[in-house]
C-alpha cells in the first residue's frame, strides 16, 4: 500500500469521530472532516475512477473541488466530486462508468481501438449506415461518462434565496476574508462566498503558521458580521452585477440558488495550480503539489513512499519539505535548471519511476509537479473583460474593469502574505466606497426608500498596484500527455486538429471537447492554447483563450429550478367539490370541477332541471370612468355607445391582424360603471389589453380598470327551473320574464347577501343566470341554492357537462375552436363586426378579411354515423388523396340527442350547409360526415335561452 | 347544510404559524378599497398618502385605517370589516375618482418577527433592508412568483410585513409562505447549535 494515514496530523480531522462508510460495497475508515477520498487514500485505494474514453486508471490529482478524477457516485446522486465531498457514516460510495468493477474494467478495452477514438472521431464515425443508428445510440450510451440516476428516487429539495450586499466577495482565501473585512468596516453590508468547507483558502493546506492566520482572519470576519457562505461557489456574473451563487451545504435542503444583486464584486479567487503535460502524466500517482500539501496537512494522508518533486516555484519546495517531514523518500528536480520531466512510467496501477530530459530514470511511486499557475479570470471575463497574457509571469491577467468589479489575492499579483493582504484591504475599502455610493443612488431614486438616511460613503484610496512576480512559462515536455483529464484529450488530438485546419482556439475547443468537461477549463485552458499556440507557431497572448462563460462551476438542474412551486388558484367552492367527489380539471393554474361522476348526466339535468356550476375563474374587470364606452367601442368588434345601464352585451375582441382574441359579456351597472367578462384563460392578457390601448395609445381617456376576478363567487344556474330557484333566493329583484329579460343585469340581495350582480345570459342554451356573489360569502349562497334547488331536482354541474351543452348550441369557445390564424369571419362573426364604426382594433384586416370568400371557416359537423365521436383535432380530408381540408375543434356525445355533435374549421368550398365531409380519424380509419345547416344542434332558435 | 345564521364570511386562508420567532396571520377579514384617483385631486389630497408609503389614519368611528399608496394615483385602503360603505362616504365627491370594494377579492397575511426579512428574502427580490424599505414603506413585488402588494408595518418595535394578494391563490400562497417560515426557524436553530465553520 503506497497511500496511508499519518498518526497525529491532519487539521481537519476529529479523530474522535471516526465512522465507516462504503467504497464499491466494502467498508472503509474514515474521521469527520475526511473527504471521500482522503479517506480512500488514507485506506490505501488510490484508483478512483477510470477515464472517460480509454478507460485508464485514475488516482488523485489535485485533491480539490477541481479534481477531474475524483468523480464518484454517493447513493442515488452521480457525478460527486469525491475530493471535495465531506464523507459520512453508512454513506455508499461507487465508481461510475466501469463494468464489471473499478479495479476489472472491460471498457478498457477501448484503449486497444484507441488510434479510432481521437478527437472528433464521433464526427466521422457512427454516420452510416443510417439504419444502425439505434444500435449506435445504445453503444454510445453504455459508454457514456458520469454516473446513473435513480428515476425513482424522490427528488431532494433545492431553496432560492435572494441577496442586496453592497460588496459581495468571491473567495475566502486570506485576500478575499481582508476584501471582506475592510469593506464590512468601511460600513458596506458585505457576503463573502468561497467553495471550500472552511474560509482560508491556500493558507489552510500551509504550515502551522498559515493555518494560524487563516483562523485569525477567518474570526475577525465573523466578528466583523460579515455573512459567509461556505461550500458555494459564485457560478456566474450577469449585466448590473447581478451575481448568482450555488450554496451546497445549507440546513434543510440539498442545494440553495443564491440570487444577489451586488452593489459590488471584488473577485479573489485565488489560483488554480495547473499540471504539466507529459508522456505517463495521468498514471495513479501524479499529481500537483497543492494535492500533496492537501493531503499531508488538512487530511494526515500520505501519499506515496518515494516521490520526485518537479518544481519551478517555492510551492513545490514546501511540498517536498512536507514530504520528507512525512517520512517520504523525496528527490526534488529543479525545472529553472532546464532538465523536463520527460514521462512517468508505470503499470496499470500505479506510477513507478520517472524519466527526465537528461535521461535520468528516478525510482518514484510518487510524481509531483509544480509548474505554474492558471488565473482563474472567469468571472472578470464575464464582466466583459479580456485578461490579457503576461509573458513574464506565465499566466493571464484581468485587463480592464467595469467600475463595479474589483479582484484580489493572486489575480490581481504576487506578493507575500502581508503584502496580498494589504493589497486585499485596500481593495475592500475601495469596494465598499463603490458599492456604498451605488446604494446611495438607489436610495435617492427609490420612491419607498427612507429619504432621511444621507450617508456618505468613506474615503478609499485606489489600492496601489501588486508586482509580478517572474515565472518560467512551462507547459508540456517533448511527450505528449493528457491535457484535459475529464475528456481523455491529449496533447496530440490538439495537434492533430491543428493540423485539420482547426486553427483557434475556439475551434480545437469544441473539435476536440477540451475544456468542456466538468472542470470546465480550470486545469486544461491554458494548457491547450501552450500546445496549440506551439503547434501553429505563435503565442498564447495571440491566440488568448476562450470566452469564460457561465456557469463557473456545474451546478445542478435542481439547483436552478429551485422550489417546485406551481401556484394553484381554487375558488372560495373548493373544498365543497372536494368532499362531493368533484374530479379535478386543471386548466392554468385554476382548478376545477371537471364532472362530479357523469357529465352526461349533469348535462341532461341542465336540459331538464336546473343545474349550478362554479364559474368563479371567469375573468372579471370593473370599468369605472366617463370613456368607458369608447374603450369599448374601439377594443370590440360590435357597437357599444348605446348600451343602456341595467343592459348586457355579447362582445368579442380581435387583434391588430383581425385574429379572434377574447369574448365575453359586458354589463352596464351604472352611468360610468361596468362589469366586463372574458374567458377563464384570456383575463390576464385582456386586462394588458385594455391597459395598453389606455395607457400608450390612448392616455386621453379616463377609465380605470379593476380586475376582480377573485372577489367574485361566480355562480351559474340553468335549465328550465332556473328562474324559479333565483326567485326563490332574492328578495330585491324582480326575476319574471319581463322584469329580467335575456341580456340583462341587475343587482341586489341573493340568500341574505348583498352587493351580487346578476346576469341573465347564457352560454349553455337554457334559461339561466349568472350570478356574482362576494367571494367570502360564496359557499353560503351555493349550499342555499343546492337546498331551495333540492325540490326542483337541482345538480352541479362541471366543466365537461358546460363543455357538452354549450357544444349542442354550436357555441364556440376561444382558443378551442379558434386558433392564432382565426379571424372573426372565420368563426362566423361577420354580422358582428361593424366595419362602419369610426375605429376599432383591428379594423383594416377586419375589412379585408371580409372581402375575402377563401377564408376557412367554423362549422357545425354532424357525422354519418351518430355513435362515432372523432378525437378532437381529427383531419378533414380529401377522399383519397389525404389532403387537409380541416380539422375537428370540438367534439362529443350529445346526451340530448343521444349522438355525436361536432364542430370543426374547414376550407371555405366545404363550408355551406349538407356539404360531405371526411374525417381521418387516428389509425387512419375515414368516417363521413356533413357539415350542419344550423350553428346550433338543440333548439336553434333559442326559444329556451330568452323564455 | 345552509348556514341558518345568516351569511358567513369565510377566509381562503388554510395555514397559519404563531407563538414562535415568527408569525403567519390571517387578515383577510378586513376592509379592502381600491381608489383610483387623480394626483392633485380632492382625493388624493383626502387621503394625503403619496406613491411608496403608507400612514395609519385615525377616524372617530374605529380603529386607524391603513391607507397605502401602492401606484402612482393608486391607494388602498384597509380597514376593519364593515368600514367601506362609511369610507365610501367619507371620501369626497371626485369624478375623477373611482373605489372598487376589493374586501373579498384580496386576502392579507401579515408576518412579524425579527426574521420576517429573511423569510421574505426567500421568496421576494426586492431589498428589504431599514434604508431601502423602512417602516411604513409600501411596495409590489413577486413573492413567490405571485404579484403582492406589501407595506412594512412594524408592530410594537417588532418588524412586520402586511402581503396582500389575489385571494383565489391564498390556500397555496399561505401555505408556501407558512412552509418556508417553519424551514428558516429550523434552519437557523440548528445553525445556533453548529459550531461556526470559519
Amino acid at each position: 500500500m503506497t497511500t496511508r494515514r499519518l498518526p497525529g496530523a491532519g487539521a481537519e480531522l476529529n479523530r474522535d469521530e471516526p465512522f465507516t462508510f462504503c467504497w464499491n460495497g466494502a467498508p472503509v475508515a474514515g474521521f469527520s472532516g475526511d473527504t471521500v477520498v482522503s479517506a480512500l487514500l488514507a485506506g490505501g485505494h488510490d484508483v478512483i475512477s477510470r477515464s472517460m474514453k480509454y478507460h485508464r486508471p485514475r488516482g488523485v490529482l489535485t485533491a480539490d473541488y477541481w479534481d477531474p478524477n475524483c468523480m464518484v457516485q454517493i447513493g442515488s446522486e452521480p457525478n460527486v466530486r469525491g475530493a471535495h465531498r465531506l464523507a459520512a457514516p453508512a454513506m455508499d460510495v461507487r465508481a461510475q462508468n466501469v463494468w464489471p468493477s473499478l479495479r476489472h474494467d472491460v471498457k478498457a478495452a477501448n484503449a486497444l481501438v484507441g488510434r479510432f477514438l481521437t478527437a472528433g472521431f464521433y464526427y466521422k464515425t457512427f454516420m452510416q449506415p443510417r439504419a444502425l443508428w439505434p444500435a449506435y445510440e445504445h453503444v454510445l450510451a453504455t459508454f457514456a461518462p458520469g454516473g446513473s440516476v435513480d428515476l425513482d428516487a424522490e427528488p431532494p429539495r433545492c431553496d432560492i434565496r435572494f441577496a442586496h450586499p453592497d460588496v459581495l466577495v468571491a473567495g475566502g482565501g486570506p485576500a478575499g476574508m481582508a476584501a471582506a473585512l475592510a469593506a464590512s468596516r468601511a460600513g458596506a453590508d458585505v457576503l463573502l462566498v468561497d467553495h471550500g468547507h472552511r474560509l482560508g483558502g491556500h493558507l489552510r493546506w500551509g504550515s502551522g503558521d498559515d493555518r494560524a492566520r487563516a483562523a485569525q482572519l477567518a474570526a475577525a470576519v465573523r466578528a466583523a458580521g460579515v455573512e459567509v457562505l461556505t461550500d458555494a461557489t459564485v457560478l456566474g456574473r450577469y449585466d448590473g452585477s447581478w451575481v448568482g451563487i450555488n450554496q451546497r451545504t445549507a440546513p434543510g435542503v440539498w442545494e440553495r440558488l443564491v440570487k444577489a444583486r451586488a452593489k459590488c464584486l471584488v473577485v479573489a479567487p485565488g489560483l488554480i495550480e495547473r499540471p504539466y503535460v507529459f508522456a505517463g502524466n495521468d498514471h495513479v500517482g501524479v499529481m500537483l503539489s497543492g494535492a500533496v500539501r492537501r493531503l499531508l496537512n488538512m487530511y494526515g494522508v500520505v501519499p506515496g513512499e518515494r516521490a520526485v518533486v518537479f518544481s519551478a516555484n517555492p510551492d513545490g519546495a514546501a511540498a517536498a519539505c512536507d514530504l520528507r517531514s512525512a517520512g517520504v523518500e523525496v528527490t526534488v528536480v529543479d525545472a529553472s535548471t532546464g532538465v523536463r520531466l520527460e514521462r512517468v512510467e508505470g503499470s496499470r496501477r500505479r506510477a513507478q519511476a520517472a524519466v527526465l530530459s537528461d535521461g535520468r530514470r528516478l525510482d518514484a511511486d510518487l510524481v509531483v509537479t509544480a509548474i505554474g499557475w492558471t488565473a482563474p479570470t472567469t468571472l472578470t471575463n464575464m464582466a466583459g473583460d479580456r485578461p490579457v497574457y503576461d509573458e513574464a509571469s506565465a499566466r493571464f491577467f484581468p485587463d480592464r474593469l467595469p467600475p463595479d468589479v474589483l479582484v484580489a489575492g493572486g489575480l490581481a499579483g504576487d506578493g507575500s502574505v502581508d503584502e496580498l493582504v494589504a493589497h486585499a484591504h485596500a481593495t475592500g475599502a475601495m469596494a465598499a466606497r463603490r458599492g456604498l455610493t451605488v446604494r446611495a443612488q438607489l436610495r435617492r431614486a427609490t420612491p419607498r426608500a427612507d429619504p432621511t438616511v444621507t450617508s456618505v460613503p468613506p474615503d478609499a484610496d485606489e489600492p496601489v498596484p501588486l508586482g509580478r512576480d517572474p515565472h518560467p512559462a512551462l507547459f508540456m515536455a517533448g511527450s505528449h500527455g493528457i491535457v484535459d483529464y475529464s475528456e481523455d484529450v491529449s496533447s496530440k488530438d490538439i495537434v492533430d486538429a491543428a493540423a485539420e485546419g482547426f486553427d483557434s482556439v475556439e475551434l480545437v475547443k469544441r473539435f476536440t471537447t477540451s475544456t468542456m468537461g466538468p472542470s470546465q477549463g480550470k486545469l486544461e485552458t491554458v494548457n491547450t492554447v501552450a500546445v496549440l499556440a506551439q503547434e501553429l507557431g505563435t503565442t498564447i497572448g495571440r491566440l488568448g483563450t476562450t470566452v469564460w462563460r457561465p456557469p463557473y462551476a456545474p451546478v445542478s438542474l435542481g439547483a436552478l429550478a429551485g422550489r417546485n412551486d406551481i401556484p394553484r388558484r381554487v375558488s372560495a367552492l373548493q373544498d365543497w367539490h372536494d368532499k362531493h367527489g368533484a374530479v379535478p380539471l386543471h386548466a392554468g393554474n385554476w382548478l376545477r370541477p371537471d364532472h362530479y361522476g357523469d357529465p352526461a348526466a349533469e348535462a341532461a339535468n341542465v336540459r331538464n332541471a336546473v343545474g349550478v356550476i362554479d364559474v368563479t375563474p371567469l375573468g372579471k374587470l370593473d370599468l369605472c370612468g366617463p370613456d368607458v364606452a369608447d374603450l369599448l367601442e374601439l377594443v370590440y368588434v360590435n357597437r357599444w355607445r348605446k348600451l343602456a345601464v341595467g343592459a348586457v352585451r355579447y362582445g368579442v375582441m380581435c387583434t391588430e391582424d383581425g385574429i379572434v382574441m377574447d369574448d365575453g359579456v359586458t354589463a352596464r351597472l351604472a352611468d360610468q360603471r361596468y362589469l366586463m367578462t372574458t374567458t377563464s384563460s384570456g383575463a390576464a392578457a385582456v386586462w394588458e389589453w385594455l391597459e395598453r390601448w389606455l395607457q400608450q395609445e390612448r392616455p386621453q381617456w379616463d377609465v380605470r380598470v379593476t380586475p376582480v376576478t377573485p372577489a367574485y363567487t361566480s355562480i351559474n344556474v340553468a335549465g328550465p327551473r332556473s328562474r324559479e330557484l333565483v326567485a326563490g333566493l332574492v328578495d330585491d329583484i324582480d326575476v319574471s320574464p319581463d322584469g329580467f329579460p335575456y341580456m340583462q343585469v341587475r343587482t341586489g340581495t341573493v340568500a341574505g347577501v348583498g352587493d351580487c350582480v346578476l346576469l341573465r345570459i347564457g352560454f349553455t342554451g337554457e334559461l339561466s343566470y349568472e350570478l356574482h356573489v362576494p367571494a367570502g360569502f360564496g359557499l353560503h349562497v351555493w349550499e342555499a341554492l343546492l337546498a331551495t334547488g333540492a325540490a326542483l331536482g337541482i345538480r352541479p354541474f362541471g366543466v365537461e357537462a358546460q363543455r357538452i351543452l354549450r357544444l349542442e348550441k354550436g357555441h364556440f369557445i376561444v382558443g378551442q375552436d379558434t386558433d392564432g390564424l382565426t379571424r372573426a369571419a372565420s368563426a362566423g362573426l361577420g354580422g358582428l363586426v361593424k366595419l362602419d364604426k369610426a375605429d376599432m382594433v383591428g379594423r383594416p384586416e377586419l375589412g379585408w378579411a371580409a372581402a375575402r370568400t377563401d377564408l376557412p371557416m367554423l362549422v357545425s359537423i354532424l357525422t354519418d354515423d351518430p355513435s362515432v365521436v372523432p378525437v378532437e383535432a381529427a383531419q378533414i380530408v380529401e377522399p383519397g388523396t389525404n389532403a387537409i381540408r380541416g380539422r375537428i375543434t370540438s367534439s362529443r356525445m350529445s346526451p340530448t340527442l343521444g349522438r355525436s355533435v361536432c364542430l370543426g374549421q374547414v376550407d371555405a368550398a366545404l363550408a355551406h350547409p349538407g356539404c360531405a365531409l371526411t374525417i381521418r380519424l387516428p389509425g387512419g380509419a375515414q368516417v363521413g360526415a356533413r357539415v350542419h345547416d344550423q350553428p346550433a344542434f338543440v333548439d336553434p332558435e333559442g326559444v329556451r335561452l330568452r323564455g | 347544510m345552509v348556514d341558518t345564521a345568516g351569511p358567513v364570511f369565510r377566509s381562503p386562508v388554510g395555514s397559519t404559524i404563531s407563538g414562535g420567532p415568527l408569525s403567519v396571520t390571517d387578515h383577510t377579514d378586513t376592509s379592502k378599497l381600491v381608489v383610483h384617483a387623480s394626483g392633485d385631486g380632492p382625493t388624493a389630497q383626502a387621503l394625503g398618502v403619496r406613491f411608496a408609503r403608507a400612514c395609519r389614519l385615525a377616524h372617530a368611528g374605529g380603529p386607524p385605517r391603513l391607507v397605502v399608496g401602492t401606484r402612482p394615483f393608486e391607494w388602498l385602503i384597509i380597514a376593519e370589516r364593515g368600514q367601506a360603505p362609511s369610507i365610501r362616504a367619507e371620501l369626497p365627491d371626485d369624478p375623477a375618482a373611482s373605489v372598487v370594494d376589493l374586501t373579498h377579492g384580496r386576502t392579507l397575511l401579515r408576518v412579524t418577527g425579527t426574521p420576517s426579512a429573511r423569510l421574505l428574502a426567500r421568496l421576494c427580490n426586492v431589498d428589504l433592508s431599514d434604508d431601502m424599505t423602512p417602516d411604513l414603506a409600501a411596495f409590489s413585488g413577486s413573492v413567490a412568483g405571485l404579484m403582492c402588494d406589501l407595506v412594512r408595518e412594524d408592530v410594537e418595535g417588532d418588524r412586520s410585513y402586511l402581503i396582500c394578494f389575489d385571494r383565489s391563490y391564498a390556500g397555496w400562497f399561505a401555505g408556501v409562505v407558512v412552509d418556508a417560515a417553519t424551514r428558516l426557524c429550523q434552519e437557523e436553530q440548528q445553525a445556533r447549535r453548529l459550531p461556526w465553520r470559519s
